[in-house]
């Protein structure tokens, strides 16, 4: 991450991501769509996350967004028809001017979402996420479940490979691939157990850190914030809602 | 359950119900879509963020009123559930088998623990999926609760004793989530949740369904299998519990 991007609070990351999620979400003409990618592209550009938008997007958001436009490239029922084929009696498969342009907003529309969910995802750490919530005041069990569950399929990895280690070491084959799927399964269940039994100790060491009591909770961070921040965020939510209401008014 | 939770929940559930009504409503089901859409230019694209509020205000009721009902001890156990919910489905997801298979652990918490944990296991997955890995997963938090909760009516009434009793359970509560998750898939996604899926909404509208019933048609034929074979694989992950740890669960059942 660039060294600007550093002194960006995490709550200020967090607005501009739901920001996000407005704007992509409103009825905005495929043009405006199109530049607010383009924005979202120039954030990850500034804030040096770049290579890790496009590692996320190409794996999650791209293939979706491709499929939308591809299904309304061919099968969406516009006026303007450049080829079309009966492949068999009832099912008409037509490219339209109408499907393309729908299916390129849809396409937007899916990177866009996707993109504002990076901005969560790729510029917030968890301790980030952790301040930011607590500091809106919101219950410390929902930010603990959010916090953890993040961190989770790390440490339930790292689990089933010692698990499988031991399968192996107990002398469990792994030379066939069936072998290998009943080792899975045999790993699959011995964690369901063993988290199932040891929920209770975990329970107690919740209770313990004093999850449930009540009061102000201070977390270190070393991100400053600071007024113009403040402002700048909370004007970008402004901003977003109230062109959000616009774009309705228009498309209405 | 005091009755302010009750409220709070009978209202997200209402809330959910109501978007989904309204979604059919507004689109319409039928063929005629193309003709709403012409005479509204974003028509399509305006209605993929009322969905979303609707949904979101449905699930952040069902949240309120069940986070402060579970026992820390089912709390520390949500987030490994969710874990589990998420490499499964990543795993599944990357396989190309036309499955998700990704709410064993949610129904097998609903089971175990009643139907307040499953909703939290359900939004819990798809919120930490949709940040972590997969965002196309926020959308669907609404029906991963609905799984949830109907899970835990499951577990409440018993029907895990006769597996026939939870495979029916598994096939409504599949229908139930393709329902809810139709709009999703049609008005957020385009239909484009992935190839499979995909090259079967694209032949729906071919043959001259709206995009709201080639998606609900879609997830008709997948949901339903899908839910019979994770209650099924939950049924089976309960039947080779310890004692030990399903007396645990009767003194936490929420």
């Amino acid at each position: 991450m660039h060294r600007i991007a550093t002194r960006v609070h995490p709550k200020t990351w967090f607005i501009f991501g739901l920001s996000g999620l407005l704007l992509s979400f409103a009825p905005l003409p495929i043009g405006a769509r199109g530049m607010l990618l383009v924005a979202f592209v120039i954030i990850f550009v500034f804030a040096g996350a770049f290579t890790q938008f496009l590692r996320f997007s190409l794996v999650g958001l791209l293939p979706v967004a491709l499929v939308a436009w591809t299904i309304q490239a061919v099968s969406y029922r516009g006026q303007t028809i450049y080829t079309s084929w009966e492949p068999v009696p009832g099912i008409l498969f037509s490219v339209t001017a109408e499907g393309l342009a729908f299916g390129g907003q849809m396409a937007l529309q899916i990177l866009c979402f996707g993109a504002s969910c990076s901005l969560l995802s790729l510029l917030i750490s968890p301790l980030g996420l952790r301040s930011a919530l607590t500091s809106w005041h919101l219950p410390p069990r929902l930010v603990y479940l959010l916090c953890a569950s993040l961190n989770a399929p790390r440490q339930l990895g790292f689990y089933a490979d010692l698990a499988r280690e031991t399968g192996r070491a107990r002398g469990l084959a792994d030379s066939k691939l069936m072998h290998r799927i009943w080792l899975r399964v045999r790993t699959a269940s011995a964690l369901f157990n063993l988290v199932l039994l040891d929920q209770e100790v975990r329970g107690r060491s919740l209770a313990d850190r004093g999850l449930d009591q009540k009061g102000p909770r201070i977390y270190l961070t070393a991100t400053p914030d600071s007024t113009w921040q403040i402002l700048i965020r909370w004007s970008v939510l402004g901003a977003s809602a109230l062109l959000s209401l616009v774009s309705y008014g228009v498309a209405l | 359950m005091t009755k302010g939770q009750k409220v709070l929940s009978t209202l997200g559930a209402f809330a959910i119900v109501a978007t989904y009504l309204f979604a059919v409503l507004t689109a319409g089901g039928g063929a005629n879509y193309t003709g709403y859409l012409e005479d509204t230019a974003q028509a399509q694209a305006a209605l993929s963020m009322p969905l979303m509020v609707g949904y979101t205000a449905g699930v952040v009721l069902l949240l309120v009123a069940n986070l402060s009902r579970l026992p820390l001890s089912l709390i520390a156990l949500i987030p490994f559930a969710a874990a589990f919910n998420i490499i499964l489905g990543q795993i599944i997801g990357f396989s190309g088998v036309p499955l998700y298979l990704d709410s064993v652990a949610t129904v097998l918490i609903g089971l175990l623990a009643g139907p307040a944990a499953g909703v939290l296991t359900g939004i819990i997955t798809n919120l930490a999926w949709g940040l972590s890995i997969n965002p196309t997963a926020i959308p669907f938090t609404a029906g991963a609760a609905t799984i949830g909760l109907l899970a835990g009516l499951a577990g409440r009434y018993g029907l895990h004793k006769r597996l026939w009793a939870l495979l029916v359970a598994g096939l409504l509560t599949g229908v139930i989530a393709g329902l809810l998750g139709a709009p999703i898939a049609a008005f957020v996604f385009g239909g484009g949740q992935g190839v499979g899926t995909g090259s079967i909404v694209a032949t729906l509208q071919a043959a001259g369904q709206s995009l709201l019933g080639a998606t609900t048609l879609q997830s008709l034929l997948s949901d339903p299998l899908d839910k019979t074979i994770a209650f099924l694989l939950a049924w089976v992950l309960l039947r080779g519990l310890p004692a030990r740890v399903l007396q645990q669960f009767q003194r936490t059942h929420a």
